[in-house]
């Protein structure tokens, strides 16, 4: 009786039930490759060798039925538009975008272009945006991590009054 | 070298209308419009020719160009060749025969500048959406406002508590 | 047997796909595996980058240009600046020449990294991928000592380079150079000489030479179907006149010539052969300024010019005209992969969907340089 008391503390957990979803669901994010432009070339480095971002939990998917994160890198034109809405629309609940680069946040340099839709934001929601041209892959694991923290506060199980 | 290529041609072609322009830093040959896809036959069945580096349009006040550079591997020589064609209709002779990769260079200055080429045997918009309306590269060209419902400017974006949108 | 039906089947290879190589679209129509016809759809990222360059001025296109092919951005710079010298006549100091080639060769061999590496991952090999990503990472940070970025560069300006190269930068290139060299070895033996690798690419869809140049292919592919034409060595631009180097060019060594395997040995082989280039640079380089005076508010005369060089997809033209005022009359791009994505259609037909990833994986197709 006492071995198993005293060894409670190190193996028993009070937690609440969103607390511990949460941490299951952003230790394990998979995200679905939308690399448009140059700012695809910086999310590949950073899931190269250097900059893991496997040690985060994520692995890149080609599929969007299922991955939860839709980065979004590069410049989005208009013919690309309709795609993108279908691809988001295609990934199961809960999903999360992230914008990565200034094309994606708001049309970067090409603001004299008559093709380039100012900004990924008047299509799909956008949860995190990361600025850069194209941004460094430590800005990019710096983006999961604050998507990480949103994801923590999240309220998933609360009954709809 | 350009001279003997220009007099060549001329013995070749007696009756159409050339012109050699001596210009800096390179110097360029005008053709009438008619006999372009011949004079190209002839630069590369007989001068050596083979290799189309590139083609363009440009919008002129007054009227629009059309630019051929030409490229021979054997000789290591470059050549220019100019058409012009009236603004109201334009439309010119496609080298798609003669040179194969001409298809997406026509392509894509039929697209931007609205010029026809005869003998292009898949003359459709490349680059844009197929609803696009207008001409991009002429001159007098204004940017759409909206395409779709997305809006052309800075700023706005989707409504988050639209069903859908999270 | 003769009461069974069969159709053609149209797919899709829709713009978004696990392969790096941009935003393609091809319109397949197959009898099973058996491809009947590829149209190809291009213009997912065509950014109007000709109008743009008619509103700004000549200093400030720089930085576009190094989006028309971000894997190579130093040698879309390069190309840019020698029209517009070449128009105004402006002389560049030497050394800023022995920079610009020395540069312009480092950033071939990461552009050729980067191929060889995503054809191996099309062809299901990841490992190769994740190796070529390794060395490409030593580069970029050679690339930012000089700059400070490490992918789109925007180092060049017209007249000469922006900034002069740092202390200990000789040395740390001297260290990646001599750590590099074994290893193009070591990424022989993993993939250039596997088994599978070489009977998926060996033989498959050859490209005969009249073809080639009918269809204006450039660079590498070019060179690939046995054609002997490198801008660096016959139509000389810079300072290559004074230095040595060999061209690779296909004989049908391992298959065919102008097959997918000769592209894919083309492109290891320039790599080992840049190296030797930059090795000659590091010895020769003179002292000197790092560029030319050059007026801040640019009026070129009145004329236009054609100038190319030799990129790492194929030859990179600039057709410029200028009207004397301080814009742009007209600029129009001239790049290696636009043509290359004009051949497919007439090569695709009667080979199987996976010879077709081949053949895009060997042809170096990148999507900004198709649409601009």
């Amino acid at each position: 009786m006492g071995i198993i008391y005293n060894s409670l503390p190190e193996n028993l957990l009070f937690t609440t039930t969103d607390e511990i979803l949460n941490w299951g669901r952003k230790s394990s994010m998979w995200y679905m490759l939308f690399a448009l432009a140059c700012c695809g070339i910086e999310l590949m480095q950073a899931g190269g060798p250097r900059t893991d971002l496997d040690r985060f939990g994520t692995v890149f998917r080609a599929s969007p039925r299922q991955s939860d994160i839709m980065i979004v890198a590069g410049s989005l034109t208009y013919k690309m538009a309709s795609r993108l809405r279908l691809l988001y629309d295609q990934m199961p609940d809960p999903k999360y975008v992230i914008a990565m680069g200034s094309c994606a946040n708001c049309g970067g340099l090409f603001d004299l272009s008559y093709n380039v839709v100012k900004g990924v934001d008047k299509i799909v929601p956008v949860d995190v945006y990361i600025p850069g041209c194209p941004p460094r892959p430590e800005a990019l694991a710096e983006g999961f991590l604050k998507l990480q923290e949103k994801i923590q506060k999240e309220r998933f199980l609360v009954k709809k009054s | 070298m350009i001279v003997e290529i220009f007099e060549s041609l001329r013995a070749q072609f007696p009756d159409a209308r050339m012109e050699l322009k001596e210009e800096k830093p390179y110097p360029w040959i005008f053709l009438q419009s008619e006999i372009i896809r011949l004079v190209c036959g002839h630069l590369k069945t007989v001068s050596g020719f083979g290799y189309l580096s590139s083609l363009s349009g440009v919008d002129r006040a007054d009227c629009f160009e059309i630019v051929y550079h030409l490229t021979s591997i054997g000789s290591k020589k470059n050549i220019t060749l100019k058409v012009r064609v009236a603004k109201n209709s334009p439309s010119v002779e496609s080298i798609e025969p003669v040179y194969p990769s001409a298809g997406f260079f026509e392509r894509e200055v039929f697209e931007m500048l609205g010029i026809k080429f005869e003998g292009n045997k898949d003359l459709r918009r490349l680059l844009l959406p197929e609803d696009w309306q207008g001409y991009p590269l002429r001159k007098d060209y204004k940017y759409p406002a909206e395409y779709h419902g997305i809006i052309h400017e800075r700023g706005g974006s989707v409504d988050r508590t639209k069903k859908g949108n999270k | 047997m003769s009461l069974l039906k069969t159709e053609t089947m149209v797919i899709n290879m829709g713009p978004q796909h696990p392969s790096t190589h941009g935003v393609l679209r091809f319109i397949l129509t197959t009898d099973g595996e058996v491809i009947h016809s590829a149209i190809p759809d291009i213009g997912y990222l065509h950014r109007g980058m000709e109008k743009i360059a008619e509103q700004i001025t000549y200093h400030q296109f720089m930085p576009y240009t190094d989006r028309i092919d971000y894997l190579a951005s130093m040698n879309c710079n390069w190309g840019y600046a020698l029209t517009v010298e070449r128009l105004m006549g402006i002389e560049v100091p030497r050394r800023a020449e022995f920079i610009r080639v020395l540069v312009g060769e480092l950033n071939r061999i990461a552009s050729h990294l980067i191929a060889v590496g995503a054809m191996g991952s099309d062809l299901g090999a990841f490992t190769p991928f994740l190796h070529a990503i390794r060395e490409r990472e030593w580069i970029n940070d050679i690339m930012e000592m000089v700059c400070g970025v490490r992918l789109t560069f925007n180092y060049m300006r017209i007249g000469g380079v922006s900034y002069d190269l740092p202390e200990g930068f000789m040395q740390n290139l001297t260290e990646f150079l001599d750590y590099f060299e074994p290893k193009v070895k070591q990424f022989n033996d993993l993939l250039s000489y596997n088994k599978i690798f070489v009977e998926r690419t060996s033989g498959v869809v050859p490209i005969p030479a009249e073809k080639a140049i009918g269809f204006s292919l450039a660079g590498p592919n070019l060179r690939a179907s046995g054609v002997q034409w490198d801008l660096r060595r016959d139509d000389p631009y810079s300072v290559y006149r004074e230095l040595e180097f060999e061209v690779p060019v296909g004989k049908g060594e391992y298959g065919e010539t102008g097959d997918c395997l000769e592209r894919y040995m083309i492109r290891i082989n320039e790599m080992v052969e840049s190296i030797g280039i930059i090795r000659q640079c590091i010895r020769m380089m003179p002292d000197g300024e790092r560029i030319a005076k050059v007026p801040r508010v640019l009026k070129p005369p009145a004329g236009e010019i054609y100038a190319r060089t030799e990129a790492p997809r194929g030859e990179l033209g600039f057709y410029l005209i200028s009207d004397g005022s301080q814009k742009p009359y007209r600029l129009k791009i001239r790049t290696g992969s636009f043509t290359a994505m004009s051949i497919i259609p007439d090569v695709a037909q009667g080979c199987l969907i996976a010879d077709l990833v081949a053949l895009i994986g060997s042809l170096d197709l990148i999507a900004p340089e198709i649409d601009r």
